[in-house]
């Protein structure tokens, strides 16, 4: 019976609803088109690579094991943590690497791919992420197209082979004494591609949560409407039914009028 | 019958019997005539004609149909009918039967000697419907509603339930129906209602509001009017 009363109060005042629910709607249409024409809005491709990370040969070099498991380790965490993957140094490199990298891409995924936004460092470096496992650091590069992600994974992984030496170093001290500058010479940084560049994977884009707060969104409006419905209903002071007027005037209701049909057409009985 | 005009078509006699809308009004008048047979069983000859009030708390246009569909239903029953227009703010109940403008309450509230029977015959005009009679609001309107303050509505309310009986059969009863201006709107229904049998409050649903319809109550009740039930209206 309440379920009743509720029903007939907001079917009473449905325009409220319908008009906060539309109106919202529209908006969260509106942000959901432009989130479908946002290039990796909310859809994404990824493509990893692992790298290990640790000191290259040298004659004289120190041959410590532990030592240099423990240095590799350190390099790998300055890698993987560090500003190198997001400086601008590096994201340079990787770009220029792409370009050489080109007839390669083509030749992988056809004439004309579509890498987005590649020769813009500032953007590369922000779809770069890393984890490390012991020297193991595997580099992570979202991007708003697969042959993109590819190539820009495809990219770190030779870059950091190639260069890493320029962007890690490390002091090794004795005694706050540097060893190398005995006789002893100070192995280099060196970084190999364990894995190659995965196929990429689609992933949710950076933006893919805002559908769910968009749905979340209407659904609110939708309660908001019906709050609306209730609330004019109580402050609307026009009487609705029989049983408010007899609980009112405390009078027997004689009679219930309808609308009066059009005149010489038989209404059914009510 | 005369010419029927567009607000005439308001009218019960317009409707199939059949119809919810004129169920309605018929269950109206069972109901008020469950009233009489509650209220009198042996009841001299001049009490078996009753007389009642129809108003409403604010202005409603279709007001003036509800109070011709009662009495037109009333007189359809079989039961002597006179409908009063005592709305002399907003005459309607005779274009809506499509008669001309008559002597009618107003002249009888300024009748300089005293009311009598025939004064009220006089002012009767027949309708369509047999059984049914109407006293019109009258040619004499200048004053408005302060004609109704004049002692003479008292005498003509007696001499309009003497009228309807000395018409009706000896063992049927007769009914009385004033039509008059809303409560509201001033001191019209109070002074109508303090002299009939029953007043009944129409509530217009979606459009009365409850302190309308408390106020209304409490008027009436203020001027002794023996409100005694609530018609309720879907427009």
């Amino acid at each position: 019976m309440e379920l009743r009363t509720y029903w007939t109060i907001i079917w009473r005042r449905i325009w409220v609803v319908a008009l906060v629910v539309i109106v919202v709607g529209l908006y969260a249409g509106y942000q959901y088109y432009h989130l479908r024409k946002t290039p990796g809005a909310l859809k994404a491709y990824s493509s990893n690579i692992t790298l290990q990370i640790g000191l290259g040969r040298t004659n004289n070099s120190i041959n410590n094991a532990e030592s240099i498991a423990v240095v590799s380790e350190d390099l790998a965490d300055a890698l993987a943590n560090g500003p190198i993957l997001s400086s601008r140094e590096f994201d340079t490199d990787v770009s220029n690497q792409i370009g050489h990298d080109m007839s390669e891409i083509v030749q992988r995924y056809g004439n004309n791919p579509d890498l987005g936004d590649w020769q813009n460092a500032g953007t590369i470096g922000g779809a770069l992420g890393a984890v490390r496992v012991h020297s193991l650091v595997t580099v992570t590069a979202t991007w708003t197209t697969a042959p993109g992600a590819w190539a820009l994974a495809n990219a770190v992984g030779e870059v950091s082979d190639a260069k890493i030496g320029s962007y890690l170093d490390y002091v090794v001290t004795n005694n706050l004494t540097p060893i190398s500058s005995g006789n002893a010479v100070q192995p280099p940084v060196a970084a190999s591609v364990i894995s190659s560049a995965t196929d990429p994977a689609t992933v949710p884009g950076v933006s893919a949560n805002k559908v769910t707060l968009l749905i979340l969104l209407v659904l609110a409006a939708l309660i908001i409407g019906i709050a609306l419905a209730f609330l004019l209903d109580y402050l609307d002071d026009r009487i609705r039914t029989k049983d408010e007027v007899a609980y009112l005037l405390e009078l027997p209701i004689y009679a219930e009028v309808p609308r009066a049909p059009t005149p010489g057409r038989t209404v059914a009985k009510q | 019958m005369g010419n029927r005009t567009n607000e005439q078509h308001a009218l019960l006699t317009d409707y199939d019997t059949n119809t919810a809308y004129s169920e309605a009004f018929h269950t109206l008048f069972a109901n008020i005539r469950f009233n009489w047979n509650s209220d009198n069983t042996e009841q001299p000859r001049a009490r078996q004609i009753h007389t009642l009030l129809l108003t409403t708390p604010t202005n409603y246009n279709e007001q003036a149909a509800v109070a011709a569909n009662l009495a037109i239903v009333a007189a359809q029953s079989g039961t002597p009918t006179i409908l009063v227009d005592a709305d002399l703010r907003a005459p309607k109940l005779e274009k809506r039967f499509g008669l001309g403008k008559n002597p009618g309450l107003s002249d009888l509230l300024q009748e300089e000697g005293p009311i009598t029977a025939e004064c009220v015959t006089s002012c009767l005009q027949t309708t369509y419907v047999p059984g049914l009679k109407l006293i019109g609001v009258g040619t004499s309107t200048e004053q408005g509603t302060s004609l109704l303050l004049s002692t003479k509505l008292q005498d003509v309310v007696a001499c309009t339930r003497e009228v309807l009986a000395s018409e009706a059969e000896e063992s049927r009863a007769g009914i009385v129906i004033f039509h008059s201006a809303p409560v509201l709107a001033g001191a019209d229904a109070s002074l109508i209602g303090a002299l009939v049998e029953q007043t009944l409050l129409t509530i217009v649903v979606g459009s009365t509001t409850r302190a309308q319809a408390k106020q209304a109550q409490e008027q009436l009740q203020q001027a002794h009017t023996k409100l005694s039930g609530i018609v309720m209206l879907k427009p």
